[in-house]
């Protein structure tokens, strides 16, 4: 579904991805574990199409697609998505408004006709229900006011709108309670599917948890230092991410 | 040495007012020649003069003006602009600066409030009128209010008795389409007693192509408790020139709401004043302005705190396009006595192209100790951060743009309690930008 191979990625004349090559398979889901700083969230915001990235070497192929090559709007109709670390607070659009837009982009692309309000209501009430969001949300403009968490699970109600076969979560643990992470997490595995995945990019492990990993990456100084499965975050969690910075900084010494 | 710009036009202008207004009252004939002795002293003002830095009226100043009332003109609207009246309101129409009996809808006298046309004036409704605008006309800072007394043919007078509850929204509208360029001074004087409420609608339209000059002005007295709700919706044509002078003063606990639009006009300047003359009188004060193309739109705005708990909200916006050019100077006066004063004001510019240009300049003058006094201001391009969260739901970055534009427009349209004018607002804000789907 998703195939990183050796990625480069600058942002003012610095190089933050230093070659990144990762695999992924539908119905998967792949822990992006790594200091402050590593490069995670610039992996994630590339993928998704934020613009301000050079792009130094590498590709990605995504369904058979140069990823990097569409337009941000195009990667989410194709099904990417990216949960945002830091949800943008826009006033003066609706939620409702904004949420049916996009799906009815997200469909037209798709060869699928447009939702009409009262149908567009009747699948989004469901959606909120996985969120334990309430319906007025729908009626306030996007994210203003919103609390941190519900931010958060204004982005996972999103995702469970668009359906896309692609999910980036990127820190979505971050500034959580542990009710608010129960509930995210919640939300996203009863979204997993044969035929979706998710790449999950986190701090902490503790997100790990709930949303348990088939694979787990660690990116240090814009690489993938180590992979493993779900014990690979346990270790992490016990021994703190010193251990990679030693051997990374060990291996720069012999190379 | 100051530099004086000629005043030809004002100057033959004047000489004939003086003769069709040789039968006026004694009063109203004072006020004109007194006006017109202080206009010539200050002339036109030059970009020399801080407050008309950016607003450059040479040109205005030179040009050979007719006086609109030479053309007969039709005496009646255009349809469209008459589809875009409220058919429940209460009106008068001015077309090419004369009374329109036709498309004016006047109270039948039932009505114990009474819009007058000063010509019609009598008794001590003269003398308080006279007064005002003798007042009006001494203290007004701009020499466009002193050219308006000095050649204004008719004023329109409205009082509004004590604890009357207008539902009904009086509208002025002065449409003007002449051949060749030609001036109007609209004035319009609004007494409003205690405990009343009323809607005021200003609107100013004209022909397509009409290089025409509107320089009203408007002066409100609102009483005690009273509420009036203002909107002032200048849609003139792109090549019309449009100079304002507006004063309110608010008795006490009285509540101004203010709402200026404005979409047409080559050259537009407003000067607005706001005395909050009674305690807890309370301003609130909002702009839409979307200049495109060589567009220049000017709101000097200057609110006077005078009394103690007095309140005001400012908050003005504008979208530019091309090469347009907005300018905004907010003053905020706080007298010594005006304790506990709670005045903000905001100036919001979105810039859409890199050839526009927004001045924007608080300027606070407190004299009070105890007081709350804010303001803030943003020019700046689309939020780009918003734009990509829009687009990284699927939707294409035009509709996203759309979207956004709208938004920070509709922080204004949204607040907007007349439903018949929002409506209306929010399509002229969709023509000007281009509707969302």
């Amino acid at each position: 579904m998703l195939e990183i191979r050796d990625l480069r990625v600058g942002i003012e004349g610095r190089e933050i991805l230093k070659g990144i090559t990762l695999t992924v398979q539908p119905g998967e889901v792949h822990a992006i574990m790594g200091p402050n700083g590593s490069g995670k969230s610039t992996l994630a915001q590339v993928l998704a199409g934020r613009s301000g990235y050079e792009i130094l070497g590498g590709e990605v192929r995504y369904q058979g697609l140069d990823l990097l090559k569409l337009a941000p709007e195009l990667r989410a109709r194709e099904g990417v998505f990216l949960a945002f670390q830091y949800p943008v607070e826009i006033p003066g659009v609706n939620t409702s408004y904004f949420l049916r837009t996009a799906l009815n982009e997200v469909r037209a692309h798709r060869g699928e006709s447009r939702l009409g309000a009262a149908d567009f209501l009747k699948q989004v009430r469901e959606k909120l229900k996985l969120v334990e969001m309430d319906p007025v949300f729908l009626n306030r403009s996007i994210n203003e006011g919103f609390s941190g968490g519900e931010k958060k699970r204004n982005e996972i109600l999103q995702m469970a709108v668009l359906q896309p076969r692609l999910a980036i979560l990127d820190e979505t643990d971050s500034g959580l309670d542990i009710d608010a992470l129960r509930i995210v997490a919640g939300g996203v595995n009863k979204l997993r599917a044969p035929d979706n995945a998710f790449v999950v990019v986190t701090h902490y492990q503790r997100l790990l948890n709930y949303i348990v990993p088939d694979f787990v990456h660690v990116l240090y100084d814009g690489r993938i230092v180590r992979s493993g499965d779900k014990s690979l975050a346990l270790e992490l969690e016990a021994n703190g991410y010193d251990d990679i910075k030693l051997r990374a900084a060990q291996a720069a010494l012999t190379a | 040495m100051k530099e004086k710009v000629s005043i030809v036009w004002p100057e033959a202008h004047y000489r004939l007012r003086q003769e069709t207004g040789a039968a006026a009252p004694e009063l109203l004939q004072e006020v004109r020649r007194e006006a017109w002795a202080r206009f010539v002293a200050q002339g036109f003002p030059t970009l020399k003069q801080e407050r008309w830095r950016f607003t450059d009226v040479s040109a205005l100043a030179e040009s050979d003006w007719c006086q609109a009332l030479e053309f007969a003109g039709p005496d009646r609207l255009p349809v469209g602009e008459a589809a875009l009246l409220d058919p429940s309101a209460y009106r008068l129409v001015f077309i090419n600066g004369r009374f329109s009996p036709q498309e004016s809808r006047l109270p039948d006298g039932a009505e114990s409030f009474t819009l007058h046309l000063s010509s019609a004036l009598h008794n001590g409704m003269l003398e308080r009128a006279g007064e005002r605008m003798r007042e009006t006309m001494a203290q007004s800072e701009t020499p466009f209010a002193l050219l308006n007394a000095a050649l204004a043919e008719e004023s329109v007078v409205v009082t509004i008795p004590d604890r009357l509850s207008l539902l009904v929204p009086l509208e002025i509208v002065h449409h003007v389409d002449t051949p060749d360029p030609a001036v109007v001074h609209p004035r319009v004087v609004v007494f409003m007693g205690d405990r009343s409420e009323a809607q005021l609608t200003e609107i100013y339209s004209g022909g397509a192509d009409s290089h025409h000059f509107t320089n009203p002005v408007v002066d409100v007295v609102i009483g005690a408790e009273s509420r009036l709700t203002h909107y002032v919706v200048q849609r003139e044509s792109p090549a019309a020139h449009h100079i304002s002078y507006t004063r309110a003063t608010l008795g006490r606990a009285s509540q101004y709401g203010r709402f200026a639009f404005d979409f047409g006009g080559r050259l537009v300047r407003h000067d607005l004043t706001v005395e909050l003359a009674g305690q807890e009188a309370e301003a609130t004060l909002h702009g839409l302005y979307m200049p495109e193309g060589r567009q220049h739109i000017d709101h000097h705005t200057t609110l006077r705190h005078l009394q103690p708990h007095t309140y005001s909200r400012q908050l003005y916006k504008g979208i530019l396009q091309d090469k347009a050019h907005a300018v905004f100077n907010g003053r905020i006066f706080v007298a010594r006595e005006a304790q506990r004063t709670d005045a903000i004001q905001h100036n919001k510019n979105l810039l859409l192209s890199d050839e526009a240009l927004a001045d924007s300049q608080p300027q606070l003058e407190i004299f009070a100790d105890d007081v709350r006094c804010t303001h803030g201001g943003a020019i700046g391009q689309m939020d780009q951060e918003g734009l990509f969260y829009l687009q990284s739901r699927g939707i294409g970055a035009a509709l996203a743009r759309q979207i956004m534009v709208h938004a920070f427009a509709g922080e204004i349209s949204a607040a907007i309690r007349s439903e018949f004018l929002r409506t209306q607002i929010e399509q002229l804000v969709h023509e000007r930008l281009g509707s969302e789907e």
